[in-house]
């Protein structure tokens, strides 16, 4: 680190910007169309809740709310900006390590990482439980 | 003092210098006739440094109500602890190998008191109640009759909580057992008197004080002589306590330094408890936020919150702008939340939220104004981001 360096507060600058403003952040109210996923434990230091709504094959919009370090929130809500109007298919390739790479995230808060990749797995998983959306159904199926 | 628009709540890890400390460091450092080693009392540049290194002795003397050829001048508190621990409890060694400290010191007491165990002494760590304050009972009780040496500090520097010394120190007197008083927060904050403490080694620094870093003093009971084995070796200064070339600026800014902190005592006490008071308050209505440490036996200048529903990282990146001391570590060098707040009962999850704000001689009202919008804004924040 230069000297300078130490003037400025010690996280890369897109876990800055999304710390200092989250996209999504907040709970989707409860509907037919609503996924949502609670992961971790407040206690141990970071609990994230995320939740998503879809239409058919693809997520319209997602929202997060999460007690924890910097790195999870700005993962979080860089997940939320992520989801928005992709399809179930994009989204079960989403990688935590592309976004460690992107948010610039260091190796010992990669475990931030993988809490916001459970809680989009758990949310994937609701919605391949709900079967094929009946109006992506080809007609007379 | 703050790093462009930063507000600065950080005094008790350090002061900005006192202009007329300044002035009078400047003047020393521009006066080459006042720049000889005042080892070197053989020559009239030599004397002129001694000189004013005995006249800064007897001024810090008077301004801590301590016999002045007590003064063992340091680069710091850190060396006068390290000096005071080991090097008394080495030198009387013969008397007992048995210590007692209190959890809650500082590193600097409790490090070197790891050093002598690993060189066969056994140390005793009080664990103060859950205000901060260690009952002076407790100390009497863990005494032993190979107690050599009792070390407690005046100040705390975490939460701010005032020790009974004069207490403690009567107890260590009745017991024949020396008393070290790591006094580094003290000197502004409080009077300091050394002799009311009966104590036998009292550490110092300036820059607590609106002093320059890198000095300090350990005052040494002077009569009947304490035996302290040196740490440094060398040249024999200070009467062969600390050898090394005495740094005649650092310690004429630390005797300007006590000088000014004793004469604007009253001011500085009475403005730093109307200010941490409006702190306390706004915070208080944030809800949530716990004040650590004894609510009365404390300085005024120390404000240690814990606040709740927040993380503890978060909480210090949310108070960006802020200048302040954390309950964790990650902003300073140690890996661990605070051993302190730790030490008080707090989880690590808490002590890691927990926030200290410290105020001195130059914080404002329209400072802690600022800071309290900054701590709202960013604590509200955190608690409604958080999953209900």
């Amino acid at each position: 680190m230069t000297a300078s360096g130490y003037t400025r507060a010690p996280y890369p600058p897109g876990v800055l910007e999304h710390f200092f403003r989250p996209r999504g952040a907040g709970r989707l109210g409860s509907g037919p169309n609503i996924l949502e996923a609670r992961v971790g434990e407040r206690r141990l230091g970071a609990e994230l809740l995320l939740t998503v709504e879809v239409q058919g094959n693809r997520a319209v919009r997602a929202a997060f709310s999460a007690y924890g370090c910097p790195y999870l929130i700005a993962a979080a809500s860089d997940l939320v900006e992520h989801v928005a109007g992709r399809t179930q298919d994009e989204l079960g390739h989403w990688k935590w390590r592309a976004q460690a790479e992107r948010l610039e995230i260091p190796t010992e808060r990669f475990n931030r990482l993988l809490l916001v990749e459970d809680a989009l797995t758990a949310c994937l998983a609701q919605w391949r439980a709900r079967g094929p959306d009946p109006r992506s159904r080809p007609a007379g199926s | 003092m703050n790093g462009g628009d930063e507000l600065y709540f950080d005094y008790a890890a350090t002061t900005p210098v006192d202009p007329a400390v300044a002035a009078r460091m400047a003047t020393c450092l521009a006066d080459r006739t006042l720049q000889g080693n005042a080892s070197s009392i053989g020559h009239r540049a030599g004397r002129r440094a001694r000189a004013l290194v005995e006249e800064a002795r007897l001024q810090i003397g008077a301004a801590i109500a301590a016999d002045a050829r007590g003064i063992v001048f340091t680069s710091g508190a850190t060396e006068a602890d390290n000096l005071a621990v080991i090097g008394a409890a080495r030198f009387n060694a013969h008397r007992g190998r048995h210590l007692v400290s209190a959890k809650t010191e500082h590193k600097a007491v409790l490090d070197a008191l790891a050093v002598l165990t690993r060189e066969g002494f056994e140390v005793t760590l009080l664990k103060p109640a859950l205000d901060g304050l260690v009952d002076p009972v407790q100390v009497a009780q863990a005494l032993r009759p190979d107690t050599v040496l009792v070390s407690l500090m005046h100040v705390n520097n975490e939460i701010g909580v005032v020790q009974d010394i004069a207490a403690v120190g009567r107890i260590c007197r009745e017991r024949n057992v020396l008393l070290h008083v790591d006094a580094a927060q003290s000197v502004g904050k409080l009077p300091v008197d050394v002799r009311a403490m009966s104590a036998d080694l009292v550490s110092f620094s300036a820059h607590k004080a609106y002093g320059p870093k890198g000095v300090g003093l350990l005052w040494v009971r002077p009569e009947p002589r304490l035996g302290v084995e040196p740490l440094l070796r060398g040249g024999g200064q200070e009467n062969g306590l600390r050898s090394g070339t005495l740094a005649t600026h650092q310690i004429v800014g630390m005797a300007e330094a006590f000088i000014v902190a004793r004469r604007e005592l009253e001011r500085d006490v009475a403005a730093a408890r109307d200010l941490a008071q409006r702190l306390l308050a706004g915070l208080a209505a944030l809800g949530g936020v716990e004040l650590n440490g004894h609510p009365d036996q404390r300085v005024p200048g120390i404000v240690n919150v814990t606040v709740h529903g927040v993380e503890g990282e978060s909480l210090r990146l949310a108070l960006d702008g802020i200048a302040l001391s954390s309950g964790s570590a990650c902003a300073s060098s140690s890996p661990e939340a605070s051993y302190v707040l730790r030490g008080l009962g707090r989880t690590d999850a808490l002590a890691e939220s927990s926030l200290r704000f410290s105020l001195g001689r130059y914080t404002t009202a329209a400072e802690v104004d600022a800071a309290l919008a900054i701590a709202a804004r960013g604590i509200e924040r955190l608690r409604a981001l958080a999953p209900a």
